[in-house]
């Protein structure tokens, strides 16, 4: 017996936005699988663990809601992430204003998760894994708030300079002035140095 | 072997910011050089794995991002602009006209009353008028019936 052929989604990313575009929520779909570690990252970067959830998902149908903005200019993943800085932002203004904790607003929760060390690892290279990273938790506290947020979008959402660049609207020179000037001070912080 | 690199060319080379031709042919042939720059990128990267265990299911995230979607995307929105604009556009008009009405009112001087149209007094005198013919004023009869041949001779009489 035949069954009708299921509907396949474009795999281009422009299609797929046009798809979506015309209302094809399976072809946001896709655009929300390929996109949507980067954009928890990057919001757990700014509200914490604990609120990177609720902010990434209001990221993503904003940016189903504002579909028909997105001219293409910049890259999709460029676009849903300017999406994700600026929802977090909002939200962090927001618990401003209301007077609640902000112990959010540098994106570091003081969580233990936060210190699970390589489970591969022995006991004593946990141990000192668990060390580093407590440390350069508290060394990422002595930055400015500019170089943290370079900082983190760098090394833990893993995009490169000219996609923070893109992201925070600078130029790509403010980026690497802003990443090196935190790497130098972090790489001392921790007594890198030879 | 050249000389090692120093702590901002490091923080470069560790940041991922290209190095100078020569200074990167240098970290690449240098242990020690490398070794400084591989010891800090451990500590991100353990950090960064550390975040990595509080990502959610991504299966159940991309439910909830697909169960939360506006039954159509942008379509809707854009039709709610268009008929949001222009009612955003005459609100602003009032809100303009109101308040620049209260400005000049408030900070101005008096404001000076409009004229009343001549035509309108010539209308009241012309009603007046053919009142008037219609009607003789009252205990002003007697005059009316007299003549300018009643009034020669009766005066004339009296003064010669």
């Amino acid at each position: 017996m035949m069954t009708a052929a299921r509907h396949q989604p474009p795999l281009d990313e422009k299609e797929l936005v046009d798809s979506a575009k015309g209302g094809d929520r399976e072809a946001f779909g896709v655009l929300v699988t390929r996109h949507q570690r980067r954009v928890w990252l990057v919001c757990r970067q700014y509200v914490g663990a604990d609120e990177a959830d609720a902010a990434s998902q209001e990221a993503l149908i904003k940016a189903y809601t504002r579909l028909d903005a997105f001219d293409g200019r910049a890259a999709f993943s460029t676009w849903v992430t300017r999406i994700a800085i600026n929802t977090c932002l909002d939200l962090l203004r927001k618990r401003r204003r209301e007077g609640l904790r902000v112990v959010e607003a540098d994106g570091d929760d003081h969580s233990p998760t936060l210190d699970i060390p390589d489970e591969r690892a022995g006991p004593e290279e946990q141990a000192r894994q668990r060390q580093t990273i407590s440390r350069l938790k508290e060394a990422e506290q002595g930055l400015s708030d500019r170089q943290r947020e370079v900082f983190r979008l760098r090394f833990y959402a893993q995009m490169n300079l000219e996609e923070i660049a893109d992201s925070l609207n600078v130029h790509t020179g403010t980026v690497k002035t802003l990443l090196h000037r935190a790497v130098h001070r972090l790489r001392r912080e921790l007594g890198d140095i030879r | 072997m050249s000389r090692h690199l120093d702590d901002h060319e490091l923080a470069s080379a560790a940041a991922g910011i290209p190095l100078e031709p020569e200074r990167l042919a240098h970290l690449e042939e240098c242990v020690s050089c490398r070794r400084s720059v591989n010891l800090f990128l451990d500590h991100v990267e353990n950090r960064r794995r550390a975040m990595e265990e509080e990502t959610p299911d991504w299966d159940a995230h991309l439910e909830k991002v697909l169960d939360r979607l506006p039954y159509s995307s942008a379509a809707p929105l854009a039709v709610r602009r268009r008929w949001l604009s222009p009612l955003l556009a005459a609100a602003a008009t009032i809100t303009l006209a109101v308040g620049t009405g209260m400005v000049v009112h408030m900070s101005g001087p008096a404001p000076v009353p409009t004229p009343r149209p001549e035509i309108e007094i010539e209308e009241i005198l012309a009603q007046a008028e053919s009142l008037l013919a219609e009607d003789g004023i009252p205990d002003f009869d007697v005059l009316d019936n007299i003549t300018d041949d009643d009034l020669t001779a009766l005066f004339g009489a009296q003064n010669s």
